[in-house]
Parts: structure tokens; sequence; C-alpha cells
């Protein structure tokens, strides 16, 4: 089971940079007004060279896959339903991440289901150390 | 309305489906490596060649497009907490395809954890 936690923790790690990174690369992107361009075509003619050249972008990009693969690598010896759940743990990062470093006010909804998640991933946890025992 | 209907459906679907499927094609790759190498070359060449594999890029793919186009005309506060039944329909199809073994203690938890995400993306 630890090994399990072990390796999806660092993919909700990668989920979470690789999310940043790309709103950071296409905040980027939009202050440079490449987004505001109209039709598809004449944005990637004008500035395809930008977006692709943009640094941000690609480490969202590898880093969403290397989540992709470590994912992918852990079911291959878990149960889908728990893998699911415990990668559902970036959830509680996000909120504790905002709420501790940007100093964002959180609703009492956003702490009940932060709080749902956690009793959630604790009783499917639970679950499969029970399962596995009993195998 | 109805097309906002068939594209969550589609959105929910497609994105449970794509798990399902990728959950599939690794357990085979698993099996396959019991006979071949444990090289890393050999893995991905052996994750390429399951067809699971590929009906779960083209779900993912299907399920990204379906995600933008709901983005098009409804608020992502109501796709994103819509989205969170990927669990509940995720876990029932690793019950049924993959024939996972689900205690109540389990679905009581994906339900659980279903319900926070949409309480925490919807608020």
């Amino acid at each position: 089971m630890w090994k399990s936690w072990f390796y999806l923790l660092i993919a909700v790690a990668l989920q979470a940079m690789g999310n940043i990174f790309l709103t950071i690369g296409m905040v980027q992107l939009n202050k440079m007004g490449v987004l505001q361009e109209s039709g598809i075509g004449c944005f990637i003619s004008r500035h395809g060279w930008t977006i692709v050249l943009n640094p941000w972008l690609w480490g969202g990009v590898f880093c969403l896959i290397s989540f992709t693969a470590i994912f992918s690598f852990v079911l291959s010896w878990t149960d889908l339903t728990v893998a699911m759940p415990i990668v559902s743990f970036e959830v509680i990062v996000n909120v504790l991440f905002g709420w501790v470093f940007l100093n964002e006010d959180i609703s009492f909804e956003r702490w009940l289901g932060v709080g749902l998640v956690a009793v959630g991933i604790a009783l499917v946890t639970g679950s499969y150390r029970q399962s596995s025992e009993n195998r | 309305m109805l097309n906002t209907i068939v594209l969550t459906m589609v959105m929910v679907f497609s994105d449970a489906i794509s798990d399902v499927l990728l959950a599939r094609a690794m357990k085979k790759t698993k099996q396959h490596l019991h006979y071949k190498s444990r090289e890393c070359f050999s893995v991905i060449t052996i994750v390429f060649s399951v067809s699971s594999f590929w009906g779960a890029v083209l779900m993912m793919a299907m399920h990204f497009i379906s995600f933008l186009a709901l983005l098009t005309y409804v608020q992502i506060s109501i796709v994103v907490p819509l989205g969170s039944l990927v669990y509940i329909i995720s876990a029932l199809g690793a019950r049924f395809f993959l024939s996972e073994r689900i205690s109540i203690q389990r679905w009581i938890g994906i339900v659980f954890v279903g319900l926070g995400v949409a309480l925490v993306s919807c608020s």
C-alpha cells in the first residue's frame, strides 16, 4: 500500500506543478496579446514560435505526461478504485496551498469538501488494506 | 439543454472509460512482463502494442474535447462538479469490466471523494 501511496503522491505533485506551469504559460501568452487574435489559423501563423518556445508550457506538458505515466505504472498493481480516489488528494493540497501561501479565504463549503475527500481517501485506503490482508 | 446533457454524458463517460481501459492495458502489460524482459524499452513496446491503451488515449482525447466544448457555453463551476461523477462511473466500470472486488467501505469512500471534489470545485 505504501508503495502505491509513494508513487501516487509523486504523481499528484507532478499534476499540481503541471497545472501551475500551464497557467503561468497561458497568462504570459495572454499578457503578450497572443490570445487576442481572431481565428486559430491567424493565431498560429503569427505566434506559433512564441507558443512553441514558451518554457512554462513545455514544463506543464512534461509534468502532465509524467503524471499519466506514473499513474499508469501504479495501475499495473493497484486497483483502479484505490488509485483514483488517492489522486484526488490534489484537491486537498490545492486548497491548503491557497490558504497557507496565498492567504485565500476558504468558504465553509470548501472546508467541508476537503473533509469529505480526506475521509473518503482514508476509507478507501483502509478497505484496500483489509482486502489485501484477506487475499 | 439537450446538447449540454449529451456533452456532459460524453465528457463523464469518456473519462471513466479511458480510466478503465488504461487500467486494463497496464494489467495486461504486467502479465506480458512475466514472460519477457523488464527493460524500460520493452515495457514501453508492450504498452504500445496493447489495444486497450490506444482506446484509452482516444477516450482521453474525446474527454478533453467535450470538456472544452462544454466550457464554451457552460460555467466551469458547473462543469467541474459534474465531472466528479467519474469517480462513481469508473468504480462501476472497474467492478464489471475489471472484476475488482469493491467493499461497502470502499464504495462509501468513493462517494465521499466524489461529493468532496464536487463541493470544493463549485464553492
